[in-house]
């Protein structure tokens, strides 16, 4: 088929919202999330800081030998997937629709409809809430590596341990990363119930329209920048 | 444009045939993997041994011998220091530091064992750092002794050879690469804040190395080898990273 064959029948039918590598890496990043997450609760565990424990039937490897492993393990998952998205999405223009412009009554006009339901979630395009939400959730995710990393290598990395305040610093820094993913992954969670065809779009990976997808087309709706 | 937007809006989602196979044998297969890994304690020691020793190799690759560890003022001196031993402080090791003896191990040339005043008459430094514990708790202590390096070199011990192993008086043992071993602020300390060791932390000898985690500074040193193969520690063993780097 020509190029010009495939420009013609992309306008003229719609497209996969998310192609099957950009399902696979999200499904990949949301393990490694959910599992640096649930290990580090019983990495925090054995020095509690702020007086109160994770229970153990939440996290992962249970113990700290075995959820430093894991802990270890998928900081490497984690952040070839982020890096791959964030790359795709910075220099291919590809890996979701615009994050700006935002605006302050925008914003809470979003809100408002989000918290009474009727929020509209159009394919291809974010929102207000989706925009803050999505932004924010790369800022944490930077913070939550950037910190890890300085935990990790205080002394090879010394200039970024400083950074952080130095050691001690970078904990707590690594430990509120946690805690904001940990408020984006509910928020997040409860917008897909709101709008549940995203479910289908990114796990199954439905088209609009119906259509038959041509393979080779785009993997995203490009933003317009 | 606005048209367009309104046209998508308004349009359904369907999922082709060959779209939702391909899909769902993808959720299968990632699911497949996490069920694998939650449910075979085998495979999950495979993957997790695996990762482990890829960390290793990262860590080697990234370990810098001239980097050093900050270093703190006096001021910042942790008191009272923590203990930590895989016992409790009751049983700790009681050495007689006139028979003590460094016995000499594998891949060391002169095997005759040093003790303590010679390791004494020799040039001493000392370097207030922090420990980090693998547990996440850290202390700043001043340690004072010997360089490992000068040691090594004055035994004749073979620096070709990857890794030193401690061996301790009581059952401890661990080892390390010869790179972190060779590193400047790497210590076999007599003194901790200017007195020597007392029995809680490692008297007579201890490995003081700044550029590793808290488990590898051996306590109650009794023995310095050098190998070729692979040599673990205690809580290596038992799955803690063994490069164990900062």
């Amino acid at each position: 088929m020509t190029k010009a064959a495939i420009d013609n029948r992309s306008t003229t039918m719609r497209r996969t919202i998310h192609c099957g590598w950009l399902r696979l890496l999200h499904a990949l990043n949301a393990i490694a999330v959910l599992g640096l997450m649930s290990s580090g609760w019983a990495i925090y565990n054995a020095d509690p800081y702020y007086g109160f424990v994770f229970s153990v039937s939440i996290s992962l490897g249970g113990y700290l030998t075995d959820a430093l492993r894991w802990h270890l393990a998928l900081a490497w998952l984690f952040s070839v997937t982020a890096l791959l998205f964030l790359s795709l999405r910075l220099f291919n223009s590809i890996g979701g629709p615009r994050l700006r412009p935002v605006s302050g009554p925008g914003f809470f006009a979003d809100v408002w409809s989000a918290v009474r339901g009727r929020l509209t979630h159009r394919l291809g395009e974010y929102n207000q809430v989706q925009r803050v939400v999505y932004s924010g959730v790369i800022v944490l995710f930077s913070v939550a590596m950037l910190s890890g990393l300085a935990l990790w290598k205080p002394v090879q990395l010394l200039g970024l341990s400083e950074f952080f305040g130095g050691y001690e610093w970078s904990r707590r820094v690594h430990f509120w990363a946690m805690g904001g993913i940990a408020l984006f992954v509910v928020v997040h969670l409860f917008m897909v119930a709101l709008t549940p065809r995203t479910v289908l779009t990114m796990i199954l990976g439905a088209e609009k329209n119906g259509n038959r997808i041509v393979e080779t087309e785009e993997c995203l709706v490009k933003s317009n920048k | 444009m606005s048209s367009q937007k309104q046209q998508i809006t308004n349009e359904g989602l369907s999922l082709t045939r060959r779209g939702f196979i391909n899909a769902a044998m993808g959720v299968a297969g990632v699911g497949a993997a996490a069920l694998t890994l939650g449910l075979s304690p085998d495979w999950r020691r495979i993957v997790l041994d695996g990762a482990s020793r890829w960390n290793d190799r990262a860590q080697g690759m990234l370990f810098s011998p001239e980097k050093l560890a900050p270093t703190y003022s006096a001021d910042d001196i942790t008191t009272p220091f923590p203990f930590n031993a895989f016992y409790p402080e009751a049983y700790v090791p009681k050495i007689d530091p006139m028979h003590w003896q460094l016995s000499l191990g594998d891949n060391i040339k002169h095997k005759k064992p040093l003790t303590l005043s010679e390791l004494r008459d020799m040039e001493q430094e000392s370097h207030i750092t922090r420990l980090i514990c693998i547990e996440g708790w850290s202390a700043i202590g001043e340690w004072s002794g010997v360089r490992l390096a000068n040691v090594l070199s004055l035994i004749g011990a073979d620096m070709n050879a990857p890794y030193l192993r401690l061996d301790c008086e009581d059952g401890y043992f661990t080892s390390i690469d010869m790179a972190s071993a060779m590193h400047p602020q790497t210590l076999l300390a007599l003194d901790f804040l200017g007195k020597p060791l007392s029995r809680s932390f490692g008297a007579p000898l201890r490995l003081r190395i700044p550029v590793k985690l808290g488990f590898k500074n051996a306590k109650f040193v009794t023995k310095l080898s050098v190998h070729y193969s692979f040599q673990g520690g205690y809580w290596e063993d038992q799955g803690y990273n063994w490069f164990a780097g900062l």
